[in-house]
């Protein structure tokens, strides 16, 4: 299903005025694609779709469709429809004229456009609300109705604002399921915005991270979760435990010094100095601090469990390690007080040179910069690129 | 949404963080005076009384007073006036209709227009510029308005010499403009603005993305003002309207200084009756005619005024 490159940006850089918005933005989006333009607010993610819907003017850089420059076009002639966060339905219209709308302005027979009226009410479950107008519609509804109105037109270009953050949880999964079938079946490319990790995850098929206005990595979902390419994606991802570590050169090899909190161990592509090492909850084996050692390459982590409760799917511990306090989900639960070994294999870990902005680079086997990858100093501050 | 979010502020308990732990003696709770609530109906009559007393002593009196005088003729109470001014001055009440009429209509096309390039310009500048610019009129009372009009509408005015500088038409055949056309070039002028500053108000209000989503669909500007920008801000352009058409309807100095001939407005026609004859009962009954004229728009407002309410 996915061919050729159907939206391309190049350099783009928006703004207002002096203050930058987003700088250098560059992104290739195959035909059928879906990708998912993930950040926490204010990074920019929503200036650049905005952008590529034609509402926002870039300072510098390209928008082409099809290898054809559309930077400059207005946004009613960009062949893109587009959902808003807000829906932005109209007050005054009811469902059917939402969907009639862009069918009328493109000056179809009054039958094929009540056929394809007819036929998007069915695709979105709206049958029967046709005469209702937004206001006696509920959340989930005008969402479909919003999608419905993109939809209507047979886009070539599906852009999706955050569409689902003002809608309930229950609504939300169900919704972003129903998106990504649709999507699939109709084959539309679409780029989603969204400042949530998992919606990204269960909806793209790939995944661009946006931090101040930049682009810092972007790949398949899979991709990026286990390898993030700097500390920023790695918590953004959720690896949110985070422990200082010293990285020191011992007999010509690089080594994570050992300390009260953790045993020394040899890791391949290391840096000497100060090192961020970050993990998820789900990550590590916990186990009493007397358990038969693990396997070799492993990180053993030694704390005191501070406390316990059970979220389902397991025991959550926060545990004091060190200097850090830190979550670790466990099958079984560890009482409060206990003396704990918290056992991290490498693919669970990431390393990262520790930063003064806590977006620190990459280093060690969990990273992108894997064994083949460059030795990054320490001082080294995050990327100017992703590294894809 | 949130409304029911606590405050920030201080909270009435008497165990507030940082406090020391309360005594007997303060434990005792404070309840609100919820007493004090039964003396509000007077005190608030009290409050309302002035201001209840002024409307009646100086709107409503008066206003009986007129209607009252309508009806009162040398034999008594009757219609005489009435029949009076049929005879005289039907032909200016359908000009009023027809001026004030005209002028709602091209004022509120003219306003539409203005306010919707506020809205959806794409040019800063022209819309800076223009946002500047149209207010003005705003600021300059009826009778300058209609003087500048003199001056400019008159058969030797700036429009003639314009015209025919341009050589669009030949100074010779041009005659005056000071008729019902400079009536209502003169009411277009002053009451554009206030109408535009209220649409544009309304619809600089609306949600953007109500606009965005139109054009994103294949809207030209033109579209997306008729059919999404327009059908929203309808009510408060009708209320400027109405509120634009009592306000003609009460100017004096715009008739009597561009065209006191006849026929000639209602507003003139009562000046005259009192300033030449001293004829308050026909005056009265001419009044009359006009409260009739707006309390229909009147009623219409105050019925929009409701429809929003709900």
């Amino acid at each position: 299903m996915q061919g050729h490159r159907h939206l391309e940006i190049e350099g783009l850089r928006a703004g207002y005025g002096a203050t930058a918005v987003l700088e250098a933005i560059d992104l290739s989006v195959p035909r059928g694609a879906f990708v998912a333009l993930l950040g926490a607010s204010g990074c920019g993610k929503s200036t650049l779709l905005r952008a590529i819907a034609g509402f926002e003017m870039p300072q510098a850089g390209r928008i082409l469709r099809d290898g054809v420059e559309i930077t400059a076009l207005p946004p009613d002639r960009r062949g893109m429809s587009m959902v808003f966060q807000s829906y932005a339905l109209w007050p005054h219209k009811t469902v059917a004229q939402h969907l009639a709308y862009g069918l009328a302005l493109r000056r179809l027979p009054r039958a094929a456009i009540a056929a394809r009226v007819a036929d998007v009410l069915a695709m979105l479950g709206l049958d029967g609300l046709e005469g209702r107008k937004p206001g006696a519609l509920s959340g989930g509804q005008r969402q479909r109705v919003a999608l419905g109105r993109a939809l209507a037109v047979e886009p070539e270009i599906l852009l999706l604002d955050e569409p689902l953050s003002n809608l309930d949880a229950r609504i939300r999964l169900q919704l972003r399921t129903e998106i990504r079938a649709l999507q699939q079946r109709l084959g539309i490319t679409t780029i989603l915005v969204t400042h949530d990790r998992e919606e990204a995850m269960v909806m793209a098929d790939r995944i661009a991270i946006l931090d101040r206005g930049r682009i810092l990595q972007q790949g398949s979902p899979q991709d990026i979760y286990t390898r993030p390419g700097s500390a920023f994606v790695a918590a953004f991802m959720g690896a949110e435990n985070l422990l200082p570590l010293e990285a020191v050169a011992e007999g010509g090899q690089v080594i994570l010094a050992g300390s009260d909190w953790n045993a020394p161990l040899l890791v391949p592509n290391l840096a000497p100095g100060p090192v961020e090492l970050r993990f998820r909850p789900a990550g590590g084996a916990l186990c009493p601090i007397d358990a038969p050692p693990p396997a070799a390459g492993t990180l053993s982590l030694f704390g005191t469990v501070a406390s316990c409760s059970y979220p389902g799917d397991g025991w959550l511990h926060r545990v004091q390690i060190g200097p850090a306090s830190v979550e670790a989900l466990a099958p079984r639960a560890h009482p409060a007080g206990s003396r704990v070994r918290l056992d991290l294999p490498p693919d669970r870990v990431f390393l990262f040179a520790a930063s003064a902005d806590g977006r620190g680079a990459a280093i060690g086997p969990g990273s992108r910069g894997d064994r083949t990858g460059p030795i990054l100093p320490a001082a080294q501050a995050r990327p100017e690129r992703s590294f894809t | 949404m949130n409304a029911t979010l606590p405050s920030d502020g201080p909270r009435p308990g008497p165990f507030g963080s940082g406090q020391p732990a309360p005594t007997a003696m303060q434990t005792a709770p404070h309840h609100p005076p919820f007493r004090r609530r039964a003396a509000l109906p007077l005190a608030g009559l009290a409050l309302v009384a002035p201001a209840l007393l002024s409307v009646l002593v100086f709107f409503v009196l008066p206003l009986a007073a007129s209607v009252e005088g309508a009806f009162r003729t040398p034999e008594g109470r009757g219609l005489a006036n009435f029949v009076k001014l049929a005879e005289l001055y039907r032909a200016d009440i359908l000009f009023t209709l027809l001026i004030v009429g005209l002028s709602t209509l091209l004022t509120g096309l003219i306003a539409t227009a203005i306010a919707g390039y506020l809205t959806l310009g794409q040019n800063p500048r022209a819309v800076a510029i223009l946002r500047w610019l149209y207010r003005w009129p705003l600021f300059i009372p009826f009778v300058v308005t209609a003087q500048i009009m003199r001056t400019f509408l008159a058969k030797s005015g700036m429009l003639n010499a314009s015209l025919s500088t341009l050589g669009l038409a030949d100074a010779a055949t041009l005659g005056s403009w000071l008729d019902w056309r400079g009536i209502v070039l003169a009411f277009v002028w002053k009451q554009t603005p206030f109408v535009t500053l209220l649409l544009a108000g309304a619809m600089a209000a609306l949600d953007r993305g109500t606009i965005e989503a139109a054009r994103n669909l294949g809207a030209s500007r033109f579209r997306v003002l008729w059919d999404i920008v327009l059908p929203q801000a309808a009510r408060t352009l009708m209320t400027g309207l109405i509120l634009s058409f009592v306000t003609m309807m009460s100017v004096l100095s715009v008739p009597l200084m561009i065209n006191a001939q006849s026929p000639t407005m209602i507003t003139a026609d009562i000046a005259f009756r009192i300033n030449a004859y001293g004829d308050y009962g026909v005056a009265n009954a001419l009044g009359v005619v006009s409260l009739l004229m707006t309390g229909a728009f009147a009623i219409l407002y105050l019925r929009l005024g409701l429809r929003e309410r709900r």
